[in-house]
């Protein structure tokens, strides 16, 4: 980070202080900086912070993994084979138009109040977002390629491994990319809808409910960053690992 | 003399269209045939029938007297550059006929050295280079090092001058009769649009014409 942008951000926390610390402005929802690090220490202290950090990290991965390897299989599925994308098109539409949210409750009533209900809706959305991204890149595979290694008698599984799986994998990282805001924010927002006893999701709630702004402020910030931290995570492991030009 | 591609009576039907109708040819050892016609006429799609991309819907095939595909046969397709791998490095992209055969890394590396070895300009390339980063003529050589790394009996090429200019032809050209001198390469079946690859590589020309061709439905009517 530049030193330029260094001092931009201390004058906003300065500024955010100011007004805080000085009584300038005062509502039940505005945390001071203050007030966030004292909220942040006895999180950390408590051990609090670490165990709805690491629950709400758990779920989404559990779910982005899971979403990722149905979303995958479906995606060939739909990709590679005309005929099953005539007949998934319009219930996969139908899917894609309901929010993946709201097949929460459904899920509550199969998997019973507890982890699975909220993995598995994290699961759905991520499916959803990687299946579409997965069957377009399939469509749009080069013939060139394709052609040759059947020219070369390569097997099915060789076609995955030597180009298949190079080839799509751009078109995957986009994907997870997108699958990882999803996986969070249906993990957060289960999280604070049924209960969960950990999870950022369930701090923002009970912060919420005990008028305790500060540790709102930080279950907020703590989740932007664990998003920020896991897209930029996706997008070095990209850079690392597809060297060539897709 | 032996023969090599025995086609005869291929037909071919995609989407209700008949590409190739009772296409009959031989390709005998030692033999170099250009392969030509128009756009349309099949002959692509009559080297898929051949590599055994696309079974045939009539009449019958045999490479070196067996159906394809054909582990004899070595291709170089249309747009070479667009068919190397990208995510592979030279050496990798030559070696991958080799290890779709499941050839051990030592076998691998004593093909290599044999290919390059054999083909000349092919020291100008660096085997660790990145194939996207080589210019369209040195893309075209990687491509023919890879058809030639199994030491196959019969080459066949699609187009594979398509995009070169004058000069980088008659260089290929001169490349191709180094390798047909030096016993690398005995027998080939090249599909080209221009005068020029027939004039220079091919000691046979058999024209394939569309089915729509008017020559085509004149010569049906006379039969």
């Amino acid at each position: 980070m530049s030193p330029a942008r260094i001092a931009a951000a201390l004058a906003v926390v300065a500024a955010w202080a100011g007004v805080t610390e000085s009584g300038l402005v005062r509502h039940r929802a505005i945390a001071s900086p203050v007030g966030l690090l004292r909220a942040l220490g006895d999180g950390v202290t408590s051990g609090t912070l670490l165990l709805d950090l690491g629950s709400t990290t758990a779920r989404l991965l559990a779910g982005l993994a899971l979403g990722l390897a149905v979303g995958i299989v479906a995606g060939l599925g739909v990709g590679g084979s005309a005929a099953l994308a005539r007949w998934l098109e319009a219930p996969l539409e139908l899917l894609r138009a309901i929010p993946p949210l709201l097949f929460f409750p459904l899920l509550l009533l199969v998997f019973g109040y507890g982890d699975m209900a909220r993995v598995a809706a994290a699961a759905l959305a991520v499916a959803l977002v990687v299946s579409l991204h997965v069957a377009a890149g399939v469509r749009r595979l080069p013939q060139t390629r394709a052609r040759f290694l059947r020219a070369l008698n390569a097997t099915r599984w060789q076609r995955v491994r030597w180009h298949l799986a190079y080839e799509l994998a751009p078109t995957l990282a986009t994907a997870t990319q997108h699958a990882i805001t999803a996986s969070l924010v249906v993990t957060v927002v289960c999280e604070m809808l049924a209960g969960a006893d950990h999870g950022l999701g369930a701090r923002a709630i009970a912060a919420q409910v005990g008028y305790d702004a500060p540790d709102m402020w930080l279950a907020l910030l703590v989740t932007g960053l664990l998003g920020v931290i896991l897209t930029r995570g996706a997008a070095l492991l990209e850079r690392r690992v597809i060297t060539w030009p897709a | 003399m032996s023969v090599c591609i025995a086609a005869e009576d291929v037909t071919v039907r995609i989407g209700g269209r008949t590409v190739l109708d009772r296409v009959t040819l031989e390709l005998e050892t030692g033999q170099w045939l250009a392969l030509v016609g128009r756009n349309g006429a099949g002959k692509s799609t009559f080297l898929d029938v051949v590599l055994g991309i696309r079974p045939a819907d009539g009449g019958r095939v045999r490479v070196n007297g067996r159906l394809p595909p054909s582990s004899d046969v070595g291709f170089v397709p249309q747009h070479a550059g667009a068919s190397l791998l990208p995510w592979l490095d030279v050496a990798h992209n030559v070696a991958l006929p080799l290890v779709l055969r499941g050839a051990s890394a030592a076998e691998r590396r004593r093909a290599l050295d044999a290919v390059w070895e054999r083909v000349p300009r092919a020291s100008r390339i660096g085997r660790d280079a990145r194939v996207h980063d080589l210019s369209g003529g040195e893309q075209q050589l990687v491509a023919f090092l890879r058809a030639l790394v199994t030491t196959p009996s019969i080459l066949v090429a699609d187009e594979p001058f398509a995009a070169f200019d004058t000069d980088a032809r008659s260089e290929a050209h001169a490349a191709l009769h180094a390798l047909r001198d030096a016993g690398a390469l005995r027998t080939a079946l090249i599909v080209t649009h221009d005068r020029a690859d027939v004039e220079a590589l091919a000691d046979a020309v058999h024209t394939l014409r569309s089915v729509d061709d008017p020559q085509t439905r004149r010569a049906g009517r006379a039969a």
